[in-house]
């Protein structure tokens, strides 16, 4: 009888079978994904083998590994890798630190604690678009804030072939330590109480409470938070973009994302672009192998 | 477990009048208990007694409003919990996940810098008494609870302290486990001879490790006395009904006069008894209280299929055959009482059966007060 019945229904209002019901769900993700990112990641590994300039009418001509042999050797790429590496290693570094440590201020229960740590997030929810713009203004050598409170009237910032890294690690170290705190701190609030009431009653001092139990408890998060931030931190573009100007002065900020970028839009050399993007990424995939070794080891699994 | 002189330091507790609230609820209204030296004393108490409370106020975890504890005459309210030499035993051992059993074991020496030949001696002494060498490299989450329970255990016989602080460790094990590590634990603290205060919900638990038992309810002691003193002198109706397996029968009866004689006539019913001695002192002196519970425990019941002289009929209302024993349960009037026999018992429900009991065993409370007469 049921069978009969379902046959009567008209097609579109018969019961779907779990297997249909998964197909249905699943294939416009894949089809988006396919389209959006698969694609173009095979078709750019290509671009990178050939000599190809989007604006030109020929079609992409095989030249082997000629563009990576060219990259490779041209002080200009190596210039933007060091500007590049400096800026991961500092602003990933100052965030760690001073996250870790918001972290541990904040693991504790104190009057405004929750309006405080609400503030200490906005910085975070901004668009990196956003706060390059209006740190330009604050870091303005004329009429910005921070020369006016230093009392360094004319002290230049952005437009400083040295200071300008600073300047960017000083905005990405503002907008996102608040990530690592936050990692950090729902990982300090992970550590059951018992533990150090255990270690309490068997005479441990804070440090060692700190060494023995804090640290390896919540050291798993830190490094996914430092995971991410080193990856995000290695393709930084948006910031440079905007406070210092597309990488001045000069090219004395200009990061290896903002390269790609010149590379591949305004001169068109579509070929050696695709191909520094390919460097860049196996550099980040190499980085956040590192992680994650890491952090099969302190989970015990290594 | 072998026996195994470790030499622990012995160590005296009083506690006095302790108070302890948090906000406005009263987890403590001024308990006040001892324990001797190498006695093993078991705090019982339903949840929500305060009986963790009271542990982790000696421990130091948690600073008592108002009251005095003592350990060896010394009062360390103000002392923090690292300075008690005390060994707590969580209820879920708060073993520390990332090290091994080995680590774990050797946190409290290494904590205070012990050097490393003794740490291991100890460590590999400790793992020998408690039969857990073959973990020693494990991580906790390799363990069954009953492995972790004595690592558990293990971190606190390894310091030598002055006092053992258990929080119904044996909670989380399973049923036949929990029977064996009773005895185990019950050894163990007898050879080591170190002072023991152990919480638990568990009565069974209590009955049978603890040298002297303290029943706490809503924050305040109850009764303390030895299991057998718990057991068959409950001084008040919550002690009555908490201890035991099952509990105290417990029906509500008045005086009355029967031929000439004053006796006990259980509510609604046709059971009557003679006074126990304490009733009829208290009735005689004018000051027994018109309100009245009788009390009685399942063994000094008895039933049988055939009428005597001096028996109660009652009916049968069901049977819970229970292996060693069964226990019948039989209505005389509206109440239902749990009689202990002998497992070949056997009835059919509502059938009339004869009810004998034991004088000795039968106990008088207040209902007003709910407190033991006598």
């Amino acid at each position: 009888m049921p069978v009969s019945v379902r046959q009567r229904r008209p097609v579109w209002k018969r019961a779907l079978t779990d297997q249909q019901i998964k197909i249905a769900f699943i294939t416009p993700t894949l089809l988006l994904l396919l389209a959006m990112n698969i694609f173009p990641l095979i078709w750019s590994l290509y671009l990178s083998f050939c000599e190809y300039y989007a604006d030109q009418p020929e079609s992409p001509r095989w030249v082997g590994i000629a563009n990576y042999r060219a990259l490779l050797t041209d002080p200009e790429i190596w210039h933007s890798f060091q500007v590049t590496a400096a800026f991961v290693f500092l602003a990933v570094g100052t965030e760690f630190i001073l996250g870790f440590g918001l972290a541990l201020l904040f693991h504790r229960s104190f009057a405004g604690k929750g309006l405080l740590l609400t503030l200490f997030l906005i910085p975070m929810m901004l668009s990196p678009v956003v706060v390059g713009l209006f740190w330009k203004f604050i870091f303005d050598p004329n009429w910005g804030i921070i020369d006016y409170l230093l009392r360094l009237p004319g002290f230049e910032w952005v437009t400083h072939p040295r200071r300008a890294l600073w300047a960017l690690v000083i905005v990405d170290a503002w907008m996102w330590t608040p990530f690592i705190m936050l990692i950090a701190l729902a990982g300090l609030s992970a550590i059951p109480q018992s533990l150090y009431e255990a270690a309490a009653v068997d005479r441990a001092s804070s440090w060692f409470k700190f060494r023995h139990i804090t640290l390896p408890m919540v050291s798993p998060l830190l490094i996914i938070a430092l995971l991410i931030r080193t990856m995000d931190a290695a393709k930084l573009f948006d910031l440079p973009w905007t406070l210092t100007d597309e990488g001045g002065p000069g090219n004395a900020t200009e990061t290896v994302s903002l390269l790609i970028y010149r590379l591949a839009f305004k001169m068109q050399d579509t070929g050696s672009s695709c191909a520094l993007a390919y460097i860049l990424l196996v550099i980040i995939i190499a980085l956040s192998n590192l992680f994650l070794r890491q952090l099969k080891k302190v989970k015990g699994e290594l | 477990m072998s026996p195994e002189p470790t030499g622990g330091t012995m160590a005296e507790l009083v506690v006095e009048n302790i108070v302890k609230t948090f906000g406005d609820v009263y987890a403590l209204k001024g308990v006040s208990f001892s324990v001797k030296n190498g006695e093993f004393v078991v705090l019982l108490g339903p949840s929500g007694s305060g009986k963790t409370t009271a542990l982790r106020c000696v421990a130091g975890l948690e600073k008592p409003d108002r009251g005095h504890i003592f350990i060896d005459g010394q009062r360390v309210n103000e002392m923090p919990p690292a300075d008690r030499d005390i060994a707590f035993v969580f209820q879920n051992y708060a073993l520390y996940p990332h090290l091994t059993v080995f680590e774990n074991l050797a946190f409290p020496l290494r904590a205070v810098g012990t050097g490393k030949a003794e740490v291991n001696e100890r460590v590999q002494n400790v793992a020998r008494i408690l039969h857990i060498e073959h973990l020693l490299h494990r991580r906790p989450h390799h363990l069954s609870s009953g492995e972790m329970q004595r690592v558990a255990l293990g971190r606190a016989i390894i310091r030598r302290p002055k006092l053992f602080l258990m929080d119904e460790p044996l909670s989380n094990l399973d049923a036949l486990l929990r029977a064996e590590m009773r005895a185990e634990l019950k050894r163990l603290q007898k050879d080591l001879g170190t002072t023991t205060l152990f919480v638990t919900h568990d009565q069974l638990e209590a009955m049978s490790m603890g040298d002297r038992i303290a029943v706490l309810d809503q924050g305040q002691i109850q009764q303390i006395g030895s299991p057998d003193e718990i057991y068959h002198r409950p001084a008040n109706l919550f002690v009555a009904s908490f201890v035991g397996s099952p509990a105290m029968n417990l029906v509500p009866c008045r005086l009355a006069e029967e031929n000439g004689q004053r006796r006990l006539i259980v509510e609604d019913s046709n059971w009557s008894l003679p006074l126990p001695p304490e009733v009829a002192r208290a009735a005689q002196e004018g000051r027994a209280p018109s309100r009245l519970v009788l009390g009685i425990r399942a063994e000094d019941l008895s039933v049988s299929l055939s009428a005597s002289d001096g028996a109660v009929a009652a009916e049968v209302y069901v049977l819970e055959p229970l292996g060693a024993e069964t226990i019948v349960n039989v209505l005389i009037g509206p109440h239902v009482l749990k009689v202990r026999t002998r497992p070949t018992f056997t009835a059919s429900i509502r059938q009339t059966v004869y009810m004998t009991w034991n004088q000795e065993g039968v106990r008088v409370f207040d209902a007003q007060t709910e407190k033991a007469l006598g």
